[in-house]
């Protein structure tokens, strides 16, 4: 056989691989993909309208609303975008699409702060998917909605489950289980610090300037009510001194819990962050 | 055997390609434009609605743009929050379209336009200028009602009652009758308003701290003036009657105290206006509601 | 010949027939996400900055009384003692700013004396804070002595 006939013998096997009738080309949809490739994201959308007006039972109209979901995510409309993802799960043919469709609603929940929506529709992913990649990278996302939330147990669960050993998330690993041990400050323990001395529990917490600060007015409230009632000023030691040792007395109080919460929420967001372009920084790498 | 490649590979290449690859719609068409903007207008995206008509009105190579078209697209542009743009093509309409009914619907949209922007100066001045000149009776039925709901909007009871009063016996059995009476019982109720005065109010609260805003109806904010005040002033005669003129505290609850007695009857003053200011806006609110116009 | 064919195109085309899907769309996603919800909150600007670029002393020394009073007094009262949003110290900020220190005094000692929470039917809800809604725009009134 010359190679000649052998190339012509191969290409004739591969011919009706490549001649899908699912890729005909279609100008208004072909417009659309290159308009959404440039960045022109509206007229995208329009284009990818014109085909879903024009052909309505085209098998195509789920990818076209998987499109306009896109377009309106780069638009930073989270609603119109999650209106056309679930227009496109709903048309989607099999399940594969339907998975990774959901990939793409979970991502916009994440987006929009819904964590509570995002787990469920990654979580129904990760453990019904018959196709192990999109099982994979549910499971990634399911494990950053977690970081999100701060549950470090269940995001380092769901890490492991996506990647092999290797040294690099090893490292994410050593991070996670640092995170799980984080040295939270107690905000029980500050409050009852600040009873004891007022300012007391914000210094605990690590605020100095606060803490100082609450300590002058407690000290200056309490000068003022006690002066009054060694003078036996009762009426202004009860009408004014009282009333603001009271209001300073516990709100130093409040703040020393709030503060500790505040301290303790600042602490994970850190390690949150840091987890989190620790594993841009792999995927980058590989 | 160069023979059978070929044969081979026509019969490949023919069987290889689909059907449909030779039957793309053209999409582009004016006719088909026009269907797409029309189904974009029924999905209710109107920017893109307007924005395909008028891709149809430059593609189908009209030597005049036809008046319900021109409508279409002002009415796309309304319903978008775009009235400037509605603006424009409802004027078209009305230089190139004059004698045509929808050149009097246009008239019409664009004194509701500057009425939905609150603009009630422009509309009633607009109303003004064209509604002798409308040609259709229904449409200068419909003008003349918008400009008595401008005059409710405007807060003028007397002059729309007045409007609105006219306008019902000159158009007895319309379609419209239950509208304008309905509109006219909102007239009477605004003339018959419960407005509270500025000025006895803030009389009331210079001679009782907390009187004026007990007045105006605010109960709990008068008592607490009152008390504010009362305290304050109490404590400032203390301090100045044991410790003369020296008296830090009598100096400082003295001046906390002229504070809040001038604050209270700015209060109550500022009270009144807005009490007057709430009724007002409870009836328009009703307006509003009973107003159940949709844009034709 | 054939086994040429074999090594060089035939892997060829088998990688183009699978799927190509890599970890960079995994990483766009994630800085997509990290991007629009980032997870440490931008702070933001600080009041003190807008005090100085008023022109009347008046007005900078009842602005800067009612700072100081918010970053060392008001700091450490209660959690949610004004039962309005905005709070009274940024009621008064707000009307100094805009309505000048005659005014602005005013406004703030009346909504000093309508701060009690007996008062929360005259006013409508903020959606946000669940307190009561109470902006400084209706407050202002022209007095004229003359």
């Amino acid at each position: 056989m010359t190679p000649l006939s052998l190339c012509l013998a191969l290409s004739l096997f591969f011919i009706p691989f490549f001649a899908n009738p699912s890729r005909a080309g279609d100008t208004a949809l072909d417009l659309a993909d290159s308009l959404l490739k440039i960045g022109n994201n509206n007229e995208a959308i329009t284009e990818y309208k014109r085909f879903i007006c024009f052909n309505p039972e085209d098998h195509r109209i789920s990818d076209a609303y998987y499109k306009i979901g896109l377009a309106y995510r780069r638009q930073k409309k989270w609603d119109d975008a999650l209106s056309a993802l679930r227009k496109s799960l709903a048309m989607a043919t099999d399940d594969s699409l339907r998975d990774e469709r959901r990939i793409s609603i979970g991502i916009i929940f994440l987006v929009s702060q819904r964590y509570s929506a995002a787990e469920f529709d990654l979580l129904r992913v990760s453990s019904f998917s018959k196709n192990p990649y999109l099982q994979q990278k549910a499971l990634f996302f399911l494990g950053i909605c977690h970081l999100y939330t701060f549950h470090w147990a269940q995001a380092q669960k769901a890490f492991h489950q996506c990647f092999s050993p290797s040294e690099k998330i090893s490292q994410i690993d050593s991070l996670l289980t640092e995170a799980r041990h984080l040295k939270y400050k107690s905000p029980f323990l500050a409050k009852w610090l600040s009873t004891i001395l007022p300012g007391m529990g914000q210094i605990y917490v690590g605020d100095w300037r606060n803490g100082l600060n609450a300590l002058a007015i407690n000290g200056l409230t309490s000068y003022l009510l006690l002066d009054a009632l060694v003078e036996r000023r009762f009426q202004d030691a009860l009408l004014s001194h009282l009333s603001l040792f009271e209001r300073y007395y516990r709100g130093n109080r409040q703040r020393a819990e709030k503060m500790a919460r505040d301290h303790n929420e600042h602490l994970n967001r850190l390690w949150a962050d840091r987890i989190i372009e620790n594993l841009a920084a792999n995927n980058k790498r590989k | 055997m160069s023979k059978k490649i070929t044969i081979l590979l026509s019969i490949g290449l023919l069987a290889s390609l689909p059907p449909q690859a030779w039957s793309k719609a053209d999409y582009y068409t004016p006719e088909n434009i026009h269907r797409f903007a029309d189904w974009l207008y029924h999905q209710g995206d109107y920017l893109r609605a307007a924005g395909e008509y008028q891709r149809y009105l430059f593609s189908a190579n009209l030597s005049v743009f036809p008046d319900s078209l021109l409508y279409k697209i002002g009415l796309c542009y309304q319903l978008g929050d775009m009235p400037k743009r509605a603006k424009i093509y409802y004027q078209r309409i009305i230089d190139h379209h004059s004698q045509s009914e929808l050149s009097d619907r246009a008239q019409y949209q664009i004194a509701r336009i500057y009425f939905d922007l609150g603009k009630y100066d422009e509309s009633i001045s607009y109303i003004e200028t064209k509604v002798r000149r409308l040609a259709f009776p229904q449409m200068r039925l419909r003008m003349n009602l918008l400009l008595g709901c401008n005059y409710l909007f405007q807060k003028r009871w007397k002059l729309a009652h007045h409007h609105l009063a006219s306008l019902l016996s000159s158009h007895k059995n319309s379609q419209l009758d239950s509208l304008i009476i309905g509109l006219n019982d909102f007239a009477l109720q605004g003339e018959r308003l419960p407005y509270k005065s500025g000025t006895l109010a803030g009389l009331l609260s210079t001679t009782i701290p907390g009187m004026g805003k007990l007045y105006v109806g605010r109960f709990t904010d008068g008592l607490y003036s009152f008390i504010l005040v009362g305290l304050t002033g109490w404590q400032a005669y203390e301090g100045f009657h044991r410790d003369g003129t020296h008296s830090s505290k009598g100096w400082i609850y003295g001046s906390l105290g002229a504070i809040f007695y001038l604050g209270n009857i700015y209060g109550s003053v500022v009270a009144a206006k807005i009490h007057n200011e709430k009724v007002e806006d409870n009836l328009l609110q009703k307006i509003r509601v009973q107003l159940n116009w949709d844009i034709p | 010949m054939v086994k040429w064919a074999i090594t060089k195109i035939l892997p060829c085309i088998l990688l183009l027939l699978c799927p190509n899907i890599t970890l960079a769309q995994i990483t766009a996603e994630l800085n997509f996400i990290t991007k629009n919800n980032p997870i440490l909150p931008v702070k933001e600007k600080e009041q003190s900055a807008t005090i100085f670029k008023e022109t009347s002393e008046v007005k900078i020394a009842c602005l800067c009384g009612i700072r100081l009073y918010q970053l060392f007094v008001s700091s450490q009262q209660e959690l949610a003692v004004c039962n309005f949003t905005p709070s009274c110290s940024h009621f008064g900020m707000a009307a100094i700013k805009r309505f000048g220190a005659f005014y602005g005094i005013l406004m703030t000692s009346d909504r000093i004396q309508r701060c009690n929470g007996f008062g929360r039917r005259y006013y409508p809800v903020h959606p946000f804070t669940g307190k009561s809604w109470d902006p400084i725009d209706p407050y202002y009134l022209k007095i004229r002595l003359w």
